[in-house]
């Protein structure tokens, strides 16, 4: 049994067991194993046995299990040890008592001597008693040894063996309760003596669980900073593309912006707000303990055991440079030591279709608008008579049925868990296959993982954890396009009057198909039949470590890893006469390796009420990063695409680049605690940097918290209603290290140009002048507390935070006659302060239990000071009509809030009017004003599952509110002189002499269109994100006695959405990016999808 | 920690501005550079040309580049091209200050490499502000001196020119007799522009003076024309040079990236000019515009420059064919034609009625060379039944006209028609009698842009504005 012992010291899960009603409602019985040393020592004087076992649990991390009364009736011990091992401990203490102990798995279980190992008749025999069998697993099939099963009302009960079964005599129509701590109760009434199998879920409310932080777990209950952990079920609770994409309202504070529908489309990620302005705003992802570069979009979902989101800045500051915009940790799952090997596979079948289908002008509408157009701008009709009646016997041609479809996603895993006493391993294979909605669009992602942990001996330990993910999609994503020239605006205006294909089967060309149509504007056939761009990528992340504990609370981890990405890009655009192609190849291949070494001591001592842990480490971290790049144009045969590019008669010049950053990093933390009610937390970070300027290079990013455990005061631990209290406060500073490499250095930029017939090299500067750099620091405060109440059925987090961004990094533009366009400077202040608040709540126990977790989270940003004061545009969008930026950036206003010109009905002649904000009797560029906010006023997730009898409902919704969207889309219901096809409310409202209040103005390709308000829709929505039922066979009831636990479940994805937003979804983020200005605008986007999942989770 | 730092330092795999600039190839490579900027699509590789042709009497704009035709100044996506066009010549310019500081310092360089190199970036600046002041008048005078300071003023016309000249004349002392590349500047192309900045500036004698000795320097001629289809051995795609090109920015279908995209905006799609497709982005009308009406058709130039194509404007809708290339796969290989030997005859022979008061003889003997190519003759041998008499065109203001006209034949498509309505003071008649448009006062000069006076606080948006903006 002695390997149980060390399986503590691995997993460090704290336990409480319950054995009577009693026990269950006082918080002060609740039992704490926190320590995790083997050895004991203890000196005690006619102490009660309770008070000896509290101690035990303290020093070793195991709990307890015994009945009260057993307890109540024994006599005080006198006892005095020295780092003696715990069975001696045990044996000394039980000496003169009549009871005896046993370790059974994590648990020392106490019993009357000579009392049955598996049964204690908890009621006095009666002839009318049942005797029921059964057993109890985790709802992932693994027995739970020490789960109680007690009798409603009573406090009589049993205790599971190791392997989950359990006995217990009850009359009939009673009800037993079967409960366990971090699980969710189950209740049933015995009516005959059937066994009685239970399944029990994980508990959504837990304060005690282990979560991971930087270099390090800690308990939950002990955490000082702010923290949200995500765990495995919600992550798979629906397929998605990635990670990040299943983190959308699960963790207060964080915002998931999804930039548009396209499978395996980048996903912006926002904790508590935006605080930079060049130096990337996401947060830094941590993959089993390796800081990674960029999104982790290569995991699959089913491989993640959790994931905690560090928001406040002591949890940060221990990623210094890095940890600004929170640090997202993941862990992959693990093995457990002498765990029963256990299989979990998964397999679901999604139909995905789009969000909604726009309702566009039909051909009679289109050629009727036209005419109108061409009437008013003096202009003989397009269209006649005899055509327009011609038009008007079917609808025409829909684009949107063209281009989209209805599309299946598979997603299945394989993972085996197990160990033996010196090895844990978790191997698993996965794939993930999508088709996009828009056709021949796709995603494929086929992953395997490993991750295996061996004891060489008691003090030293190897671990390797590896994923390999090999990528291959095919895209077809928007280009974000004018009038029609790209695949989504062609599909949104192509004219409905025409046909895609022409008599002979050609595509029709529709540049030229009109006169008055728009001279970009291309089939949007062709780009998904005749054209290709295609991306295979292989990733490999791998970490070993080697741990070393040569004395008791010192740990030494040695750590290296790889982080390697091949990336190569194929496009191939076919020889169309219709598009003027004569066959372009173009091939790019990208290739990244990273590097770390991480090297960490942790020491851990406890003396009496003091408990002190101290960390200190070194790392290396590097990043090399090389492109190589290949075109052509003018190809004899479409066979060979890619393949040969050396076929081309016009070659294009070949481009490489190299790129390099180094981070070194002195790290450092302390944390101790005084009888387990006032916690402190401080750690520092020291960061060098490659990318900064040569005095600039190294920056410090301390940090400090404090947290007091309330409930730990005697006034609160006999409460009956608060079971559980900590308030807490941080403050730190972490920096933003995301400038690219040689900024600060003045290099020059290769070039070509033409002499005679052929390329010469020049060799210039670029456009933007080196500045000289230093590190973007955040300042973050945090206040928070996590409150239980009713034995944590209730649980609350709040959190306030302020954050101040100083020594922004900042684009500061130069005129254009000094030929740089733009220079870098640290200046500038940017400032976001909020609240957020997480509840989770088991409303509902017994037969039917209801759960509910919710979260909102509020953030303010505005920005404080820029260089000069002065404003920083989003760069221009160009929509052919437009061309002017929509965000800005200014000293006193949210970040990247909309501006532009306030509408003001129409002219006498139908055209568009502008306010005369500043009152000069011109409209002129500084009539322009705020006109509306990216940023919500809230976003906030709400999660219900409610479970009954092997049935499991769950309902999640997930919303935003108050933000607003610029719809640029709109932009083409102003750009009337190009044959585009536009929504059926333009031709329905639109200004005549008759109607001066219409939605649109005149028909005019003479109008005179801006940047305005009218552009300006409110975002809100709220959204069931996933609605799923499930139902869990009873494998155990059908005898199918090789199945641990099989769920099959039915889930629809964005099914229901409530929204104003006029376009196709308000989950939208067009110009999305790390450093993007241009936030909240729609235009020409990959559509998003709502989908329906059937799927099956089994465990063997 | 030091070897630590030792980490920090960055290796990139690029070249440090501060250890070239030393040995020659180093500084021809700096000195290409200084192309690179103007010739893109964004200016003269097709959008500048455009938009000096739209406003020419004898083009149309379409779509968005219809409101040119308005004569009222520029709407917002004009403004912002031409805000592209300001910083392409800028960044040229800057491109060549940094060569005008840093070869004088060069290592392995001697004397007289300094003085080539420095007259080909001296010349190019020239170039640059000259194109600059005419479309903007007054500009910012970046220099070698100036270059890191953020905020400068608007500099007069008058010192903008005096820049010029300067810049050109000593280009003109210290550039070589040949070029040191095709397409690179010899001391005959300063001369030629030294012509033109003359003329703008009515200096005509000066004018005359310059293009005089580039005539008589017997360097270039006339290429020999008998059919319309000739003229490819001018314009065409496929010649690499000829001697009649005097300045000419170079572009090559291969390696792509470096073609020509002006024939893009002139082309229908499928038409056969430009296979890469077309935007047709400026058309005529054989009957409607009178200039086009009256041209002779015997002209060998009306049949090059034009073809009709119908798509819904009128049955006589025509398309400019000038720069065509029937092979290109990206873009075109032809070549911009910046200063030919046509223009410095035609400049001559202007020049000398302007500054005379009278034309003389061998002025027209001038304009006549290129009148007789133009119907496929000799250009050096005189023929009765196509040349010009002077006893015709003997008063000074006639025989300009007829220069002014004949120049309007030669360029058409070239980008050079406004600027010379312009200089000549004839473009509101010119406009109103052929468009029947009237000019405003805001449409004569472009605006300084929102990217200069945003941030260079020596201009004021308001008080320092061109008329209009």
């Amino acid at each position: 049994m002695h390997f149980n012992l060390k399986r503590r010291l691995h997993r460090k899960t704290f336990l409480v067991m319950k054995l009577s009603v009693i026990i269950l409602l006082s918080a002060c019985m609740q039992l704490y194993a926190k320590s995790y040393a083997q050895l004991v020592s203890l000196s005690e004087k006619n102490a009660p046995l309770e008070k000896v076992f509290r101690n035990i649990e303290k020093q070793t991390g195991y709990v307890f299990f015994y009945d009260h009364k057993l307890l109540d009736l024994a006599p005080k011990v006198s006892i005095d040890l020295r780092n003696a091992p715990l069975e001696k401990a045990l044996d000394l203490c039980l000496k003169n008592q009549s009871l005896s102990w046993s370790i059974v798995n994590k648990n020392i279980v106490i019993k009357q001597r000579q009392a049955s190992s598996e049964q204690f008749t908890a009621t006095p025999p009666q002839d009318t008693l049942l005797n029921i069998k059964g057993k109890v697993l985790t709802d992932k099939g693994q027995p739970l040894p020490g789960a109680t099963i007690v009798i409603k009302g009573t406090s009589n009960g049993v205790v599971t063996d190791p392997e989950g079964n359990f006995k217990i005599k009850v009359k009939r129509n009673t009800t037993i309760i079967v409960s366990y701590i971090g699980y969710k109760s189950q209740e049933t009434t015995i009516t005959d003596d059937q066994p009685q199998n239970f399944s029990l879920a994980e508990a959504a409310t837990l304060t005690d669980e282990i979560v991971v932080v930087g270099y390090g777990t800690v308990k939950k209950s002990d955490l000082t900073g702010s923290l949200s952990q995500v765990k495995s079920k919600d992550i798979t609770a629906y397929p998605s593309t990635n990670v990040m994409q299943a983190l959308t309202g699960r963790a207060a504070g964080v915002r998931v912006m999804q930039n548009n529908g396209a499978p395996g489309a980048s996903v912006s990620l926002r904790i508590r707000g935006t605080n930079s302005i060049l130096g990337g705003n996401e947060p830094l992802y941590v993959i089993d303990g390796f800081p990674y570069n960029g999104n982790p979009t290569f995991l699959q979902n089913s491989d993640i055991s959790s994931i905690e989101v560090l928001k406040d800045a002591s949890s940060t500051a221990i990623y210094g440079s890095r940890g600004a915009n929170g640090v997202v940790m993941i862990t992959t799952k693990g093995g457990r030591k002498t765990d029963a090997t256990s299989v979990e596979v998964e397999a679901g079948y999604t139909v995905q279709s789009v969000s909604k289908k726009m309702k566009l002008m039909n051909a009679q509408q289109y050629a009727l608008l036209y005419n109108e157009q061409a009437a008013n701008d003096g202009l003989s009709p397009y269209f006649t008579q005899s055509q327009i009646d011609s038009l008007g016997h079917n609808a025409g041609t829909d684009w949107q049925d063209l281009v989209l479809r209805k599309a299946p996603l598979y997603n299945m895993s394989a993972t085996v868990n197990g160990g033996t006493s010196k090895t844990r391993f978790s191997l698993s294979s996965s794939a993930y296959l999508q088709d996009g909605i828009v056709k021949g669009s796709d995603y494929k992602r086929y992953n395997v993982r490993g991750n295996i942990e061996h004891d060489i001996s008691k003090v030293v330990s190897v671990s390797l954890n590896t994923i390999l993910t090999r990528l291959n999609s095919s895209r077809k994503n928007s280009s974000l396009g004018n009038r029609g020239s790209d695949l989504i605006s062609g599909m949104l205006m192509a004219p409905p009057s025409l046909t895609p294909y022409l008599p002979d089967g050609s595509y029709r060309r529709l540049n030229t198909a009109y006169s008055f149509i728009s001279n970009v504007i291309v089939n949007p056939l062709v780009h998904i039949y005749e054209e290709s761009d295609r991306i295979k990528g292989d990733r490999v992340l791998s970490n070993a470590a080697f741990t070393i504990k040569p004395v008791k609370g010192l740990t030494i981890k040695i750590s290296g890893g790889i982080d390697n990405l091949n990336d190569r890009v194929d496009q191939y655009n076919n020889i169309e006469p219709t598009v003027n192609s004569v066959g372009y190849a173009n091939i790019e291949t990208t290739q990244q390796t990273g590097l770390l070494n991480e090297n960490v001591i942790t020491y851990q001592r406890e003396v009496n009420k003091h408990s002190f842990s101290v960390m200190g480490g070194f790392t290396y971290q590097d990043n090399t990063y090389t492109t190589l790049n290949a075109s052509g144009t003018g190809f004899l045969s479409d066979v060979p695409g890619t393949g040969d590019i050396g076929g081309a008669s016009t070659p294009g010049i070949p481009s490489s680049s190299y790129s390099k950053w180094v981070l070194l990093s002195y790290l450092g933390r302390a944390n101790y605690s005084y009888n387990d009610k006032y916690l402190f937390t401080a750690s520092i970070r020291r960061d060098g940097s490659s990318r900064y300027s040569k005095n600039n290079q190294w920056a410090n990013f301390p940090s400090a918290a404090i947290a007091w455990k309330v409930a730990n005061e005697e006034f609160l631990k006999h409460s009956r209603v608060i079971s559980d209290m900590k308030v807490r406060a941080s403050y730190g500073l972490s920096g933003n290290t995301s400038i690219n490499p040689y900024q600060t250095l003045n290099q020059l930029s290769v070039g070509n140009t033409i002499f005679g017939d052929a390329a010469s090299v020049a060799y210039a500067p670029g456009t933007t002048l080196p500045g000289d750099l230093k590190w973007e620091i955040t300042h973050q405060l945090d206040v928070g507390a996590d409150v239980g109440f009713l034995n944590n059925d209730l649980f609350i987090t709040l959190d306030y935070y302020k954050k101040k961004t100083v020594n922004l990094l900042n684009t500061v533009r130069l005129p254009a006659s000094m030929g740089y366009t733009t220079t870098l400077q640290n200046v500038g202040e940017i400032e976001n302060k909020g609240f957020e608040l997480g509840i989770d709540a088991a409303i509902l126990k017994g037969a039917l239990t209801w759960n509910v977790n919710a979260n909102i989270a509020i953030n303010r940003n505005k920005v404080l000071k820029l260089y000069n004061g002065q404003d920083i545009f989003g760069d221009a969008i160009y929509t052919g009509s437009l061309n002017d930026y929509v965000n800005i950036l200014r000293e006193g206003q949210p970040l990247g809030i909309f501006y532009g010109y306030k509408e003001n009905g129409y002219t006498a002649t139908g055209n568009l009017q502008y306010v005369d904000t500043n009152k000069d009797g011109a409209i002129t560029a500084a009539d322009k004003t705020y006109i509306g906010n990216p940023n919500p006023d809230f976003i906030y997730g709400l999660n219900s599952v409610l479970n009954y009898k092997g049935f499991e409902l769950t309902i999640f919704i997930q919303g935003s509110q108050g933000n607003k969207i610029f719809n640029l889309n709109k932009a083409v219901s102003l750009d009337l002189g190009m044959g585009l096809n536009l929504p059926e409310e333009v031709y329905q409202s639109h200004w005549t002499a008759a109607t001066p209040d219409a939605k649109y103005p005149k028909i005019s390709r003479t109008l005179s269109a801006n940047i305005s308000d009218r552009f300006v829709e409110d975002g809100s929505y709220i959204r069931f994100k996933n609605i799923q039922l499930a139902y869990s066979l009873p494998a155990k009831k059908l005898g199918w006695n090789w199945l641990k636990s099989a769920q099959i479940y039915a889930s629809g994805q964005n099914l229901i959405t409530f929204t104003k937003y006029s376009w196709y979804d308000p989950e939208v983020n067009a110009y999305g990016g790390s450093n993007s200005i241009r936030q909240g605008i729609d235009y020409s986007v990959y559509p998003t999808y709502k989908s329906v999942t059937f799927g099956i989770r089994c465990g063997f | 920690m030091t070897s630590c730092s030792k980490k920090l330092e960055e290796h990139p795999k690029s070249i440090a501005a501060e250890v070239f600039y030393n040995t020659p190839s180093e500084v021809e490579a700096g000195l290409n550079a200084i192309y690179i900027p103007i010739r893109r699509v964004s200016t003269i590789g097709a959008l500048y040309l455009c938009q000096q042709e739209i406003y020419a009497e004898y083009l149309y704009g379409r779509g968005s580049h219809a409101p040119l035709n308005d004569y009222n100044g520029l709407d917002n996506t004009n403004i912002t091209r031409i805000n592209s066009m300001w910083t392409d010549f800028y960044e040229s310019i800057r491109d060549a200050n940094i060569v005008i500081e840093k070869a004088p310092l060069g290592k392995s360089l001697t004397e007289a490499d300094i003085k080539k190199y420095l007259g080909e970036a001296r010349f190019l600046r020239g170039l640059c502000y000259f194109y600059l002041v005419r479309n903007w008048n007054g500009v910012p005078l970046r220099t070698e001196n100036n270059m890191d300071s953020i905020n400068l003023a608007r500099a007069t016309a008058t010192d903008v020119y005096n820049y010029i000249i300067a810049d050109l004349e000593w280009a003109e002392q210290n550039l070589p007799d040949n070029p040191r590349l095709v397409g690179a500047p010899s001391k005959w192309s300063a001369k030629s522009v030294l012509t033109d900045v003359y003329m703008t500036l009515h200096q005509y004698d000066k004018a005359r003076d310059k293009a005089l000795e580039v005539i008589n320097a017997a360097k270039y001629a006339l290429v020999k024309v008998t059919v319309a289809d000739d003229f490819d051995k001018v314009f065409g795609p496929d010649i690499s040079s000829s001697t009649e090109e005097v300045f000419y920015l170079k572009y090559a279908r291969t390696p792509s990236g470096q073609g020509f995209s002006y024939p893009q905006y002139a082309h229908y799609p499928n038409s056969g000019y430009y296979p890469p497709g077309g935007y047709y982005t400026f058309y005529s009308d054989s009957e409607q515009n009178s200039f086009v009406k009256n041209w002779d058709k015997n002209d060998l130039r009306y049949t090059y420059c034009w073809y009709a194509k119908t798509f819904g404007l009128g049955a006589t809708t025509i398309l400019l064919k000038k720069f065509s290339d029937k092979s290109a796969v990206t873009a075109g290989g032809n070549d911009y034609p910046m200063y030919r030997y046509a223009d410095i005859l035609l400049f001559y022979a202007e020049a000398v009625a302007q500054a005379g008061g009278t034309p003389s003889s061998d002025a027209m003997e001038k304009l006549n060379m290129v009148h007789r190519r133009a119907y496929g003759k000799d250009p050096l041998t005189p023929d009765a039944t196509i040349d010009f008499k002077l006893s015709d065109f003997s008063s000074q203001q006639a025989f300009i006209d007829l220069v002014v006209k004949e120049r309007g034949y030669e360029n058409c498509g070239e980008g050079k028609r406004w600027l010379d309505l312009k200089r000549l003071g004839i473009a509101q008649q010119v406009i109103a009698a052929i468009k029947g448009k009237t000019i405003t006062e805001r449409h004569m000069l472009w605006p300084i842009p929102t990217v200069e006076y945003n941030y260079n606080t020596a201009i004021n948006p308001t008080t320092n504005q061109n008329p209009g903006y």
